[in-house]
């Protein structure tokens, strides 16, 4: 069976190209699956998460027995050569060097890797003079990134692992950084957690707003506080976040917030965070941090 | 000095150091936050004051302070952890995190049924989703 695919750009119409290509593997059975990529001139990186976890579950359930990608641009082949994205599916092509230092490697992780998932972190923003970062920005960073990962594991509930990739953009001033999973995502977390049905995008909305947290209903942690840390520091970094849980899309781009609904679903969550890497400023308010007493924390 | 100033002082101070008990200066992980949490639980139960040291912290979650102390909030009078738990080596931002993590899990725990009651209000109906 045939599929032709168009340019992935971490945006809505990008996510979209993932979820049709999702809603077309899955109505496959044991098939010969070949993607015409003759249409494809830009695919940003990241975007290889959100695709490495579609192929993954259309993998374990059958849905091809081989997977073909025909007429790929020289340039498409390189960036997905360079990321580790087309030797970790078996397409006979070896991972080329990352030369300028630009590439975040794909991978998959398991629900217990998170020191894995860090040393990878550190593997990619250190040391290889991406992105020009201050320390502060780079530590505040690896921590958001942390909190995405770890929130992917709290409430995705995946048994399929947690599929990541990204791209420091050298002229856009821009680092893009997905982390997608397979798991029952935002609306259906919050469906069996508190009873509620929300629209998809509602719910991601839901989840990032003020006190709002499912864990208080499941474990007697408190929590769901990741997603909104990561949310005020790309307000203040005047980068992105793009969310994509089941059918909706949720996107906060240069403090501007946009709700849309897919036709069809992605199996799961996509988290893109985009840091602003020219961004030189602090990242805590000096009243935050003057107020703060040891002796009155607890 | 009050005599129950002098009991407090000479209760026994028992310090905790985050990366001793996770084994890792990355203090990320839920489940990591999970064995800090039941450390701490085991010697307040046992009546000892608990000092928690943050000494070579590199990276910090919420996801993580929110397993290790968020939750005792749900299990502990909030008076005999204000009594019994200090913190010690920690930068601002780790205060302050820690900070936003205690005044959450108070919230939350203050009045989890009103919470939990105002939460499905505010959700309305609860039809179940299609997919």
């Amino acid at each position: 069976m045939n599929i032709s695919i168009g340019n992935m750009s971490s945006t809505f119409d990008g996510f979209k190209e993932i979820i049709e290509i999702y809603g077309e593997i899955s109505c496959m059975e044991d098939s010969i699956c070949e993607i015409d990529m003759s249409g494809v001139n830009w695919i940003d990186a990241n975007m290889c998460a959100p695709l490495g976890a579609l192929l993954q579950i259309s993998n374990d359930k059958k849905h091809f027995r081989k997977i073909r990608l025909l007429e790929m641009k020289p340039r498409i082949r390189d960036i997905l050569q360079k990321n580790g994205f087309l030797p970790n599916f078996g397409f006979d092509l070896d991972k080329k060097p990352d030369t300028y230092g630009t590439t975040i490697e794909y991978q998959r992780f398991g629900r217990i890797d998170s020191q894995s998932f860090r040393r990878y972190i550190e593997r990619h923003f250190v040391g290889k003079g991406l992105p020009k970062m201050s320390p502060r920005l780079a530590q505040k960073f690896r921590e958001s990134i942390s909190e995405i990962f770890e929130n992917a594991v709290d409430h995705s509930r995946t048994e399929y692992g947690i599929f990541t990739c990204g791209q420091y953009f050298p002229s856009q001033g821009r680092l893009d950084f997905s982390i997608a999973d397979l798991g029952i995502g935002f609306r259906r977390n919050i469906f069996e957690c508190l009873g509620k049905n929300f629209k998809s995008e509602d719910s991601i909305e839901w989840a990032l707003e003020g006190m709002n947290t499912t864990r208080l209903l499941k474990g007697g942690k408190p929590g769901g506080f990741g997603l909104k840390l990561i949310k005020k520091f790309i307000e203040l970094n005047k980068g992105g976040l793009q969310i994509v849980s089941d059918s909706g899309f949720w996107s906060l781009y240069q403090g501007k917030i946009e709700k849309n609904h897919f036709e069809s679903s992605f199996p799961g969550t996509i988290v893109n965070i985009e840091i602003n890497t020219g961004d030189k400023q602090r990242y805590c308010l000096e009243s935050e941090l003057t107020d703060l007493n040891p002796e009155d924390i607890f | 000095m009050h005599n129950q100033e002098i009991a407090k002082m000479k209760k026994e101070i028992m310090e905790i150091t985050l990366i001793e008990v996770v084994g890792s200066d990355l203090c990320i992980a839920s489940e990591d936050g999970q064995k800090v949490h039941d450390v701490i639980k085991r010697a307040l139960e046992d009546g000892k004051n608990v000092r928690l040291s943050f000494k070579g912290v590199r990276d910090l979650t919420s996801a993580f302070l929110n397993s290790a102390i968020g939750q005792l909030y749900g299990e502990l009078p909030e008076a005999e952890m204000k009594e019994k738990l200090s913190v010690s080596d920690a930068s601002n931002e780790d205060l302050l995190l820690l900070k936003r993590i205690v005044n959450r899990a108070k919230e939350f725990f203050k009045d989890r049924e009103r919470f939990e009651t105002a939460t499905r209000e505010l959700m309305g109906d609860d039809d179940e989703p299609e997919n």
